[in-house]
């Protein structure tokens, strides 16, 4: 979803909410992700530019809290794995993504890797609003 | 193997921390293959999820398990311009999209 959609959707969602139910939106932080194979750590995945994305997107947010339209009412933080089977699986996966980059060195590291399962964990942040 | 998103369940357990399930009307933007969408239903709620990327929603409909396809409904739609009932919902969850 593009940055200046985050308010338009909002207020779409917010009007097909009751009155008093609740929104949860979840989503990455932004911070560079661990990622390891078997019990090895290879380094981490840069999210850098990911970040200035969920930064745009939390200003968004901000503004249809401003609004009225909805309130916050918790706030919690968990990490959250996503388990590749192989090394080439993951380097796949990682290429597609994007604002997020594997640096040079893990992936040499991952192609050399031998262990089993290939992880990388995300921290998620899962902010609840409250429909006014 | 395809890959796994979070085998460990973390994100279903803290949905259930954070709102109850059982018996709500969801509204899942960003359902994608409709990984949250199924774990929302198994847990009571009836569940209609959207997602702008058709396979996707492909995927998600061969999927649904048979005691799942009265409790959950996917659509192909981009958030901007889907139109949605007015106060139809409970609960909307937005799933890593927004």
């Amino acid at each position: 979803m593009e940055t200046e959609d985050v308010v338009h959707v909002l207020r779409n969602v917010h009007d097909a909410v009751r009155p008093g139910g609740s929104i949860l939106d979840a989503h990455p932080l932004g911070i560079d992700m661990p990622v390891r194979a078997g019990p090895r750590g290879l380094g981490f995945i840069d999210a850098s530019e990911f970040k200035l994305v969920i930064e745009a997107m939390d200003e968004a947010v901000e503004q249809v809290v401003a609004e009225g339209l909805i309130e916050e009412r918790r706030v919690v933080v968990r990490q959250v794995v996503e388990r590749f089977d192989d090394p080439s699986e993951a380097l796949e996966h990682f290429a597609e993504w994007e604002n997020l980059r594997a640096p040079p060195t893990l992936k040499r590291r991952l192609r050399e890797a031998h262990e089993r399962p290939v992880e990388s964990v995300d921290t998620i942040r899962y902010r609840l609003f409250r429909s006014r | 193997m395809p890959l796994v998103v979070d085998p460990h369940g973390v994100e279903l357990a803290t949905i259930r921390d954070l709102v109850e399930l059982r018996g709500r009307r969801v509204l899942e933007i960003g359902c994608g293959s409709g990984r949250l969408s199924f774990a929302c239903a198994r847990e009571g709620a009836d569940v209609f999820a959207f997602d702008s990327d058709e396979e996707e929603i492909a995927t998600a409909r061969a999927d649904t398990p048979a005691e799942l396809r009265r409790r959950v409904r996917f659509e192909a739609a981009h958030a901007r311009e889907i139109e949605l009932p007015k106060g139809e919902f409970d609960l909307a969850l937005f799933s890593w999209s927004l």
